[in-house]
């Protein structure tokens, strides 16, 4: 795997399309909430059952969420938020953070990889992300008898005591560059990798690709003006996008009290 | 950390930091070991044993260590700061010039006899030249009557080193262990167990060089300011000079403190920490 | 029983009476060491810290403890490097409390992080960007540093020191107790300091992030401040509480007042510098990152009361006692302002580490309910068991207060008013 394990890396620069910089793009007007997503990754990524663990406890790479308008009938709305690491560009919190450096940027392909045989299991890095993405072992993995056969021989399971979150099917993009390899090709095709979530969205809200590839549907979708990213004013610079053409959807983007007016800070 | 490790290279910040953390744990390991290095050659040093009284020397409080010429009234409230060693010390060296000669004669006090020919160390043991060039040491009538009669007594056996201000014999008594000083440093030659005399010793140097030691009108002073102490210590009140009207001192001291104000008053008198 | 172990004319209660204090906090001590063996075997599920609250209350009192434990380096750099003679009558309780807190807080951390076998990783590739890599070197440093100080204490019990090696090595290390003082202060500056970096840097929650000065942010100087105040209020604290219960005067009122008007300098400054930093934080720091600052006290129970109990109630209210010298000789202020300034410093390093779990990051999030489990409970109670008894057999055996003999005045024992019985009249 190459990886750079300098802090100071920041998400790739374009050079002629030779680095990546993976992304997504999430059409909120599209999810309705039916987890498929959760499920595929959970099942991609070796995720233990865990039956002791509530929602506050249990691991979710990604996890969908309710919002609502707060508007009383008839003129109430929902929306559904997917919410997975942002695999953040500048001053990505959680790399600074670690100790160990347990956890890069990718230069190449702009993934925040997480390394769960150096971590401590310190949670500064839960305490440093805004989004929520990161999750504690607080468990064992145990798999009940049988279900080990549902395991995934390409992603190695995690022990106890680390932090873990989204890869973006780090998996899946090793397999495509062996079988770019096995082929005689330097290249992936954008289709050849696709994270679990993305390839289990039945509404094709998840829209996966290289953001520098400007003629790819993620980066079209990312520069048009119904797309925003959360929590924007922090300067992360996330490569998850959502798109909404619903105006109070895209103000979910900055935390505000409810109730507070609209008004420019900063 | 190293260069070994796959993808790491230096930067700036891995300089500074690692520079100081390293800069940090030398200072504490060059302090630790030089304290070390240091404590190895005074304890391989010939003076080694005079360091260790220095150092107990220390922590007496300042009523212990009071300048012989402050008892005999000649220096004001002085305290000795040479730890009894009265060879160096040019005040004392001065003030001997100043003393008329006296004549030797038996000095009693509450009831406690001093010989004259004797030799007194602060510790409370007396010390007697015989003509072989021998020594005969024991405690003083101070230490006797304080102690009483000893519950148990440990002296050297022929052969033994004693040195000046180490170890002599130890006595036990209601629970304090008493380990009372040696006056010269000599070899033990014989141990007198129930004589009045606990061992007769060869000192190394001869009597005569041995400044340390209190004799002729110093003792009386002496002997006066140890009974007000001990006064002290039993009383409330400061009755300084109660034993003015003539009384003797009693061999049951140990009975008028409990265990803990004894064994304090044990090690007060013999100059233990 | 043990009385050949306790320095001479120190007035000591009994070995029943000691055991009788002792065994009680064996006990919690042990339950203690279950709780811990509880969260090690079973894992941090046995916790009631999740994915959002990854900070409970392990953190908050490791950081209030350090912060306290911070007399030690203060009181040996007044002692050392500023000569302040009178000192020496309590920097031996000073090192031994510094050694329980951070001992404790090392030992607690052990049971906090996931894999505890991997402490070593911090050390082998170090990120020199993290503020808590900083922490684990100075924390790792100055526990030993702390070590070789205890020693010589340890070696100045009156058996002990009977072995002539034990006396010339601890004459020697105190010799050179300076540079270790020197040492201490350099490292304590440092990881006071990173701790409160620590939230400082955090860009994505909003309510701790702060400017400064390079790279580091405002807490970092807040947190040395504060922790420099409350050392020695805590030293004082401590120190009166030993006092009432062996029902002695161990240290002279000198030194108390000494004590109390260095922390209310240091608490001064640092009441001044916490208003400012709170202004340029809700005027400049939280806006530009998109928040309204006092939206994050919106959230009951934190209600802006916390800012005004910190700044003033602990702050600059026993900033004003100590600062009177009339108001400082009279114990009852002084040992009041002493606890205000703890609890503040304590209420600080809360608001740090749960309030800014508790308050919510992303719009569609709620705000977040935390109490701790009795294994985190016990755990702690544990170590704070662990300190009273490491500070009680010091204070038993070793020679914690060298001015306690003068201090307390040779008060002998009463004896039958009736004439002495020491002399007997012939």
């Amino acid at each position: 795997m190459s990886s750079n394990n300098t802090a100071s890396s920041d998400s790739a620069k374009p050079n002629g399309g030779a680095v990546a910089r993976y992304g997504m793009a999430i059409d909120l007007d599209r999810c309705h909430g039916c987890g498929a997503c959760m499920l595929a990754c959970s099942v991609e990524n070796n995720i233990p059952p865990l039956p002791d663990a509530d929602d506050r406890k249990g691991i979710t790479w990604i996890r969908v969420y309710k919002a609502d308008n707060r508007e009383a009938f008839p003129k109430a709305q929902t929306v559904f938020v997917p919410v997975l690491c942002q695999h953040c560009g500048e001053h990505t919190p959680c790399v600074h953070v670690c100790p160990q450096q347990a956890v890069d940027v990718d230069p190449k392909t702009g993934i925040v990889g997480q390394m769960p045989e150096r971590c401590l299991g310190c949670r500064y890095c839960m305490a440093a992300c805004p989004y929520h993405a990161r999750y504690f072992n607080w468990w064992d993995p145990v798999w009940p008898k049988g279900m080990e056969k549902t395991l995934n021989p390409a992603v190695s399971p995690r022990m106890r005591g680390v932090v873990e979150k989204c890869n973006l099917c780090h998996g899946r993009l090793q397999a495509a560059r062996a079988k770019a390899a096995s082929e005689g090709r330097r290249e992936i095709q954008a289709e050849e990798y696709r994270p679990a979530c993305v390839d289990a969205c039945p509404t094709g809200a998840l829209v996966f690709g290289d953001l520098n590839d400007k003629t790819s549907k993620v980066a079209q979708m990312a520069a048009g003006k119904n797309a925003f990213r959360l929590l924007e004013s922090l300067g992360t610079d996330p490569k998850i996008y959502y798109v909404s053409k619903r105006p109070w959807v895209r103000r979910l983007a900055e935390n505000r009290l409810p109730g507070r007016k609209e008004e420019t800070i900063g | 950390m190293f260069p070994g490790v796959h993808g790491f290279h230096w930067e700036f910040g891995h300089l500074l930091f690692l520079g100081i953390f390293f800069t940090v744990v030398l200072v504490i390991l060059g302090a630790s070991s030089l304290g070390f290095a240091h404590s190895i050659r005074r304890l391989r040093s010939e003076r080694r044993e005079q360091f260790v009284w220095e150092q107990q020397f220390e922590d007496l409080t300042p009523d212990e260590k009071a300048c012989r010429h402050a008892m005999t009234g000649e220096l004001k409230g002085r305290i000795c700061p040479n730890a009894f060693d009265c060879n160096d010390c040019s005040t004392h060296a001065s003030l001997l010039e100043k003393r008329s000669v006296e004549k030797p004669e038996t000095v009693e006090i509450a009831g406690l006899r001093y010989h004259p020919q004797r030799r007194y160390h602060r510790g409370h043991t007396w010390l007697e030249e015989l003509d072989d060039g021998t020594v005969l040491i024991g405690p003083d009538e101070f230490a006797r009557r304080l102690i009483g009669q000893p519950d148990r007594l440990v002296l050297p056996k022929p052969g033994d080193r004693l040195v000046a201000n180490g170890v002599a014999w130890t006595v036990h008594k209601s629970g304090a262990d008493v380990r009372v000083l040696a006056p010269v440093t000599g070899e033990v030659l014989e141990s007198g167990e129930g004589q009045e005399w606990y061992l007769r010793v060869r000192p190394d140097s001869p009597i005569g060089e041995a400044k340390h030691l209190l004799s002729g009108s110093e003792i009386g002073p002496w002997i006066r300011h140890e009974l007000e102490r001990l006064q002290r210590q039993a009383s409330l009140s400061e009755v300084g000079s109660a034993l003015a009207d003539g009384g003797e001192l009693v061999d049951t001291v140990s009975q008028a403190f409990d265990k803990r104000r004894w064994d304090h008053v044990c090690s007060s008198y013999f100059l233990q920490p | 029983m043990d009385r050949h172990l306790i320095s001479r004319g120190l007035d000591r209660t009994s070995f029943f009476r000691f055991s009788l204090w002792i065994l009680p906090w064996l006990g919690i001590l042990s339950f203690g060491v279950y709780s811990a063996f509880v969260c090690l075997w079973h894992g941090l599920n046995r916790t009631n810290m999740d994915n959002r609250f990854a900070f409970g209350l392990w953190i908050f009192l490791d950081l209030t403890v350090i912060a306290l434990g911070a007399g030690a380096f203060f009181t040996g750099f007044l002692l050392y490097i500023l000569r302040k003679k009178e000192l020496k009558s309590v920097i031996n309780s000073a090192v031994v409390i510094g050694l329980i807190c951070y001992s404790g807080a090392v030992a607690v951390l052990a049971v906090d992080v996931g894999q505890p076998l991997r402490a070593w990783f911090t050390f082998w590739h170090p990120n020199v960007h993290s503020m808590l890599t900083e922490v684990t070197f100075c924390i790792s440093c100055y526990l030993c540093v702390l070590l070789i100080e205890y020693l010589p204490i340890v070696l100045k019990n009156r058996k002990l020191r009977r072995i002539p090696s034990f006396l010339v090595f601890e004459f020697e290390m105190h010799k050179l107790m300076y540079v270790l003082a020197g040492v201490g202060t350099f490292l304590s500056f440092f990881h006071q300091g990173s701790l409160g970096g620590l939230y400082g840097v955090l860009e994505g929650r909003p309510f701790a992030f702060r400017e400064g000065i390079a790279i580091w942010p405002s807490t970092f100087f807040l947190f040395i401040v504060s922790a420099v105040a409350a050392g020695p209020c805590f030293l004082m604290l401590v120190i009166s509480f030993v006092s009432r219960v062996s029902r002695k005067i161990l240290v002279s009122s000198a030194v108390f007042n000494l004590l109390g008007r260095v922390s209310g300098i240091c608490l001064a400054v640092y009441v001044l510098l916490k208003a400012i930093d709170t202004l340029i934080w809700l005027n400049r720091t939280s806006p530009a990152l998109g928040s309204h600052p006092f939206d994050f006290y919106a959230w009951e129970p934190f209600g802006s009361w916390i800012l005004f109990a910190e700044i003033v109630v602990c702050g600059l209210l026993p900033a004003v006692v100590l600062l009177s010298s009339r108001l400082r000789e009279r114990r009852p202020w002084l040992l009041g302002a002493a606890f205000f300034v703890c609890l503040g410093v304590a209420l600080n390093r809360f608001v740090m580490t749960i309030q800014t779990l508790a308050l919510p990051t992303l719009p569609f999030d709620p705000f977040l309910n935390y109490w701790p489990s009795w294994e985190e409970v016990g755990t702690f109670l544990g170590m704070i068991a662990y300190g009273v008894l490491v500070y009680s057999v010091s204070y038993r055996y070793l020679n914690l207060f060298p001015e306690e003999r003068r201090v307390a005045g040779h008060v002998s024992e009463a004896v039958e008013a009736s004439g002495s019985p020491l002399v007997r009249t012939t």
